[in-house]
């Protein structure tokens, strides 16, 4: 196994950790660490892919994705005060008004 | 590889600055929107005044240049042709309707004035949405769409609907934007672009594509899926519908439904729909499988509710069913991306509408309006309950209003496609759906109002894009001519 293998397999790893965070755990704020760990093993992948394959273009959209995640993650803690400021926590199993 | 190849430095020509200017006026009325907002006592008019002046200088800007010939730009990333200019001015025409609409809502609800500035990145973010044809590229316009729609459903910060309303699209679409970003790396790393048209070549002349490719496609099609609202990845839609300001969930409804289905005809046309590869055929009967599931699932769900945004939540599920059957023939009928664009039109429109009408009737950080509240509501208001009729029936497709024309137009498509089943199946399910928009117009005229009758909010802003929308309808309905073979035009 080369080691441009064993990134990858780090980098699905960690995609399918953060996704289980984002579906397991019922803290908002472990929620958003789980996407920010979703977008950086995609970062991961598409570094080592770029880096196999010889071209840079993926390197270079890293650096825009990195760009989108802080705005992503300005965003859902700005919701998350809000979700806090109206229920008073930020679990997930306190905001359960809209069903049916 | 030297980084001259990567960023080529070379100065716009007159040509492609033309094609970009509706970009920099949006962008830049957003800013202007947003400084103009922090005014003391008029920040809301100022900034509604400020991003309608600028949301129609990118109107008149897309159609002076809509004509022009084709342009690709940072190497065929940007593509603006007559019928991604077309598309960009529709997505516009929704903003400005957007923005039309929240006026008087804004200061109801208690929205802040950075909300019309937010439909201007939205705008923005759209424009680039439909014009690009770089999997990556696709996603920071998702994003930059995204992005402003999230802070959008959670403006409303008194109300809990909102805040939670605005969390849960808020986990889910980050959940949705990670699987689409990991799944562009992975069709990456197998077949070596991002570029839909160079992957496109791949496939076709290679039959035998590796798993690591299925798989990123797989996680790009769930996530587009989520976007649009389709079955099995719908459970967001009702609740951001119900708890977001009814004038956000218009202009979500109608933009960012045909911005997001628009871009997943586009991904769908490039990487699945290649007949020559056996491996993707599972993906085409998921996309079967999950068409029919969103129609009967819409319907028949919609059937059961007794809130008005509620039940048009339900009811944009089917809706997507109908648009996915579209998807389906698109390989095999020639007129099926024909009718699929004019669909996503006509149904934004009696959306926008049947919103507004709504909007009109809730009072402050209500979720949403029972269908009891509007018993008798048409006799008291004939002109309002004459505008929601004619969206409800355009919704269900009935004739003379523009939802007949679109229906008829996807389905005959389908059908010469051959995709009689599915069309069966549409039809059936289209004729439950005319259930559950007759009764609320049953409810609207034929009953006696209850003592919590809805009171009506006077706001301009609302009438005025109701008045559009219905005005719209009837005439694509009536007249639906013009805008077919403009359509047809712009895709030859």
């Amino acid at each position: 196994m080369n080691n441009e293998m064993l990134i990858q397999l780090l980098a699905a790893f960690l995609f399918v950790m953060g996704m289980l965070i984002v579906s397991l755990r019922r803290d908002t704020i472990m929620i958003l660490m789980g996407i920010e760990l979703m977008l950086n093993a995609a970062n991961l992948s598409m570094v080592a892919f770029s880096k196999a394959s010889h071209m840079i273009e993926g390197q270079v959209q890293v650096f825009f994705i990195i760009t989108i995640a802080a705005a992503e993650s300005a965003i859902g803690l700005s919701i998350l005060v809000n979700l806090y400021r109206n229920f008073g926590s930020v679990k997930t199993q306190s905001a359960t008004t809209l069903k049916g | 590889m030297e980084i001259t190849d990567i960023f080529p430095l070379q100065s716009l020509s007159t040509e492609e600055i033309l094609n970009l200017l509706p970009l920099f006026s949006l962008s830049f009325g957003a800013i202007f929107t947003l400084i103009v907002g922090t005014h003391k006592t008029k920040g809301h008019g100022y900034a509604f005044l400020i991003s309608f002046v600028f949301i129609f200088l990118a109107l008149f800007q897309i159609t002076y240049a809509l004509f022009n010939s084709d342009i690709s730009l940072l190497g065929g990333t940007l593509n603006f042709s007559p019928f991604t200019k077309t598309l960009s001015l529709m997505v516009t025409f929704f903003a400005l309707i957007g923005t039309v609409l929240s006026y008087g809502q804004d200061k109801k609800e208690g929205l802040l004035p950075e909300l019309y500035a937010l439909i201007q990145f939205a705008a923005a973010g759209m424009i680039l949405m439909v014009s690009t044809s770089h999997l990556l590229f696709m996603f920071i316009a998702l994003e930059i769409m995204s992005l402003a729609i999230y802070v959008l459903v959670s403006m409303r910060r008194g109300s809990r609907f909102s805040a939670e309303a605005g969390l849960k699209y808020f986990i889910l679409g980050g959940l949705a934007s990670a699987m689409f970003l990991y799944g562009s790396s992975l069709v990456f790393g197998a077949l070596g672009s991002f570029q839909l048209t160079a992957l496109e070549d791949v496939l076709r002349s290679n039959s035998n594509p590796p798993i690591i490719f299925l798989i990123g496609l797989g996680l790009i099609v769930s996530a587009m899926l989520f976007k649009v609202g389709a079955f099995p990845f719908h459970g967001w839609l009702p609740d951001v519908y119900q708890g977001a300001s009814t004038n956000v969930t218009a202009f979500m409804g109608a933009a960012v439904k045909f911005t997001a289905f628009l871009a997943f005809a586009r991904i769908a046309q490039s990487l699945i729909f290649i007949d020559t590869v056996e491996s993707l055929k599972w993906f085409q009967w998921f996309i079967w499988f999950i068409a029919a599931a969103s129609m009967i699932y819409g319907n028949f769900v919609a059937i059961a509710q007794n809130e008005l945004k509620r039940m048009l939540a339900y009811s944009t599920i089917a809706h997507t069913g109908y648009l996915l059957l579209g998807l389906q023939s698109m390989n095999y009928s020639t007129d099926a991306g024909q009718s699929l664009v004019l669909y996503l039109f006509f149904y934004a429109f009696a959306n926008l509408g049947a919103f507004s009408v709504i909007s009109l009737f809730e009072e402050k950080n209500q979720k949403d309006l029972h269908i009891e509240q509007i018993a008798g509501l048409g006799v008291k208001h004939p002109v309002l309950g004459f505008f929601m009729t004619v969206f409800l029936l355009s919704m269900a497709g009935i004739p003379l209003t523009s939802g007949f024309i679109g229906k008829y137009g996807l389905f005959s498509s389908a059908v010469a496609a051959g995709q009689i089943p599915l069309v069966i199946v549409a039809v059936l399910t289209s004729v439950v759906s005319v259930y559950y928009y007759l009764r609320v117009i049953v409810y609207l005229f034929m009953k006696e109002s209850t003592s919590d009758l809805a009171i009506y909010q006077r706001m301009s802003g609302p009438v005025l894009a109701a008045f559009v929308s219905a005005v719209a309808t009837l005439q694509f309905g009536l007249f639906p001519r013009a805008i077919i073979n403009f359509v047809k035009l712009i895709t030859n």
